[in-house]
C-alpha cells in the first residue's frame, strides 16, 4: 500500500457523494442529521437535506442495489427488497428471530398507547404480560420510561430506537393507523381506556442514552460540541 | 373463520375451534363474536357464554390446563348474564348502562390492538427482505464507538458478570465485612484518577465477595448519576468500560 497525501478538502464538496460515504462507513447504525452536519460544517441544513434527496435520486437512477432509508430519525443504506432472495444465500446461518404473536400484541399496545404500565396492558389483553415484557426488554424493543404516581408506582414502558429500526420506521408517527370503534386510532391517541387512564402524574427516567462518542471515528459520529 | 383441522368433536353449536390458538380469553371471545357475525355492541350474552363455556369444557376434556384468566372471563360472562335478567333499578337515576357495555369496549380495544399487532407483523416481514451491513466498525476504532445502552443492559451485564464470577468462586468467606457505598465510590474515583478508562470486569474480579461487587456496581451507577463517570459497553454480554465524564466535573 502506498501512502498518499489526502487530497485537500474542496471548497464545494459533492454533497451526495460525501453523504453516501458517511452512510457506507457507518455500517448498520443510522446516521443522524446532526452527525452529517458535523462532518459538513460549511453547509446549511437545507443544502444537506437537498444533498440527501439528490443521493436518493442518484441511487435510483444508477440502478444501485442499495437505497437510502430514513429510519429512527436517521439515514442509512440498505439493500433493495427485490434482491432479498439472492442475498439470503450469503447468510445461511442468519436467523432473524420473529416475535411471537403474544409478544407482538404486547409490543403493539406499548407502541400505540405508551407510556403504559403492565396492569393497563393486562386490562387490554386479558392476560398477564410479564413474560412478553421481559422478552421485549431483553430484545431492547421497549424500555422503562418512568413510573406512574399511583399506589405501587407501577413501571411505565415505552418503545426504543431499536423498535423503530426493527420495524423500519422513521418515527412513532409512522406507525400505521388502526381502525377502532369506527374511528382511527393514531399513535398519538394515548388512551383507549379513559377509565384506567388515571391521569396521575408520571415520574420520568432519563431518555435513552444518546450516542455521544469520545472521539470522532470513521463512522462519521461527531464529538460533542465543546462546551 | 371456521377452524380447523385436528379438532375431534365439535362443541354444541357446531363451532369448531382449534384448541390453543388463542392469545387469551378476549381473543377467544372476539373470535366467537366475529366468526358468527354477532353485533359487538349488542352481544347475545346467553349464547356467547354458552359457547365460551363449551370451549372451556372441551379444553378440560383434552386435559389442557386452563389459565385462570379464562376462568375469570367465564365468571364475568355469568355475572353479566345475571345482571341482564334483573329488572332495571327504578331508583337509579338516568339510564343505567348496559351491563355488556364494558365488555364491548374491551373487545373493541383488544381488536384494535390485535390489528395493530398484525400491522407490526407485516412490517417485520417486510424487513426480512432488507439487509443492512451488520459489520462492526474498523478494528482500529473499535474501542471508540459508543454503543447505546440503557439501564436494562447494564443490569443484565452485571447479572452475567456476577454469574460468571460466582462460578469461579472457590473460597468461602467466613467473616462478614462492612462494605460501604462511599468507600466503593472512592475506590472507583481513585481508579479513574490513575487511568482515564478502565475495565469494570477487572475491578469486579478484585472484589472478594458478592456484597462488594453489588456495592461496587451501585457505586458505579451513583457516579454515572452524578455525572462523574460514564460507562460504555460494546454489547450487553461484554465488559463495561468506565471512564471519566469529560463534559462534567472531575
Amino acid at each position: 500500500m502506498t501512502s498518499t497525501v489526502p487530497p485537500p478538502m474542496r471548497p464545494e464538496p459533492d454533497l451526495p457523494a460525501v453523504i453516501e460515504a458517511m452512510l457506507f462507513a457507518s455500517a448498520s447504525e443510522p446516521v443522524l442529521m446532526e452527525e452529517i452536519r458535523a462532518g459538513l460544517p460549511e453547509c446549511e441544513a437545507e443544502q444537506i437535506e437537498a444533498g440527501i434527496e439528490e443521493l436518493e435520486r442518484r441511487l435510483d437512477r444508477r440502478g444501485s442495489g442499495l437505497r437510502l432509508e430514513r429510519v429512527a430519525g436517521g439515514f442509512r443504506l440498505v439493500t433493495r427488497p427485490e434482491h432479498a432472495e439472492r442475498l439470503r444465500s450469503l447468510f445461511r446461518f442468519r436467523n432473524r428471530k420473529r416475535l411471537t404473536p403474544a409478544a407482538l400484541e404486547v409490543l403493539a399496545i406499548v407502541a400505540y398507547a405508551q407510556p403504559i404500565t403492565a396492569p393497563e396492558i393486562q386490562e387490554i389483553r386479558g392476560t398477564d404480560p410479564a413474560y412478553a415484557l421481559r422478552v421485549l426488554l431483553d430484545r431492547r424493543l421497549i424500555r422503562i420510561v418512568g413510573r406512574r404516581r399511583v399506589v405501587g408506582r407501577p413501571i411505565l414502558y415505552g418503545t426504543t430506537r431499536e423498535f423503530l429500526m426493527h420495524f423500519g420506521l422513521d418515527s412513532l408517527a409512522d406507525l400505521p393507523p388502526v381502525e377502532a370503534f369506527g374511528t382511527k386510532v393514531m399513535p398519538s391517541q394515548r388512551r383507549l381506556f379513559p377509565a384506567s387512564a388515571s391521569d396521575a402524574g408520571e415520574e420520568a427516567v432519563p431518555a435513552e442514552p444518546p450516542a455521544v462518542p469520545a472521539t470522532p471515528g470513521p463512522t462519521g459520529r461527531a464529538a460533542p460540541p465543546p462546551a | 373463520m371456521s377452524q380447523a383441522a385436528g379438532s375431534a368433536a365439535s362443541p354444541p353449536g357446531g363451532l369448531e375451534i382449534h384448541v390453543g390458538r388463542f392469545q387469551g380469553p378476549l381473543d377467544l371471545l372476539l373470535h366467537l363474536v366475529r366468526s358468527q357475525d354477532m353485533d359487538i355492541l349488542d352481544i347475545p350474552i346467553v349464547e356467547i357464554a354458552r359457547q365460551y363455556n363449551a370451549y372451556l369444557e372441551r379444553m378440560r376434556e383434552l386435559d389442557l390446563e386452563i389459565a385462570s384468566e379464562y376462568l375469570l372471563m367465564a365468571a364475568t360472562l355469568a355475572h353479566i348474564k345475571s345482571r341482564m335478567l334483573l329488572p332495571p333499578d327504578p331508583e337509579a337515576e338516568g339510564v343505567e348502562e348496559d351491563p355488556r357495555a364494558e365488555l364491548s369496549r374491551q373487545l373493541l380495544a383488544y381488536e384494535a390492538f390485535k390489528k395493530a399487532a398484525e400491522e407490526l407483523a407485516a412490517l417485520e416481514s417486510a424487513r426480512d427482505l432488507v439487509f443492512t451491513r451488520p459489520v462492526p466498525p474498523p478494528r482500529e476504532f473499535a474501542g471508540e464507538v459508543t454503543v447505546r445502552a440503557g439501564l436494562t443492559d447494564l443490569v443484565r451485564a452485571f447479572e452475567r458478570i456476577l454469574a460468571r464470577l460466582e462460578a469461579q468462586e472457590s473460597t468461602v468467606v467466613v467473616h462478614r465485612e462492612d462494605v460501604r457505598l462511599p468507600d466503593m465510590m472512592q475506590r472507583l474515583l481513585d481508579r479513574l484518577e490513575q487511568r482515564r478508562r478502565f475495565s469494570f470486569r477487572e475491578m469486579l474480579e478484585e472484589c472478594r465477595t458478592r456484597l462488594e461487587r453489588i456495592v461496587l456496581f451501585l457505586a458505579l451507577l451513583e457516579l454515572i448519576r452524578n455525572g462523574v463517570a460514564r460507562a460504555r459497553q460494546a454489547h450487553w454480554r461484554e465488559d463495561i468500560l468506565v471512564e471519566a465524564e469529560t463534559g462534567g466535573t472531575t
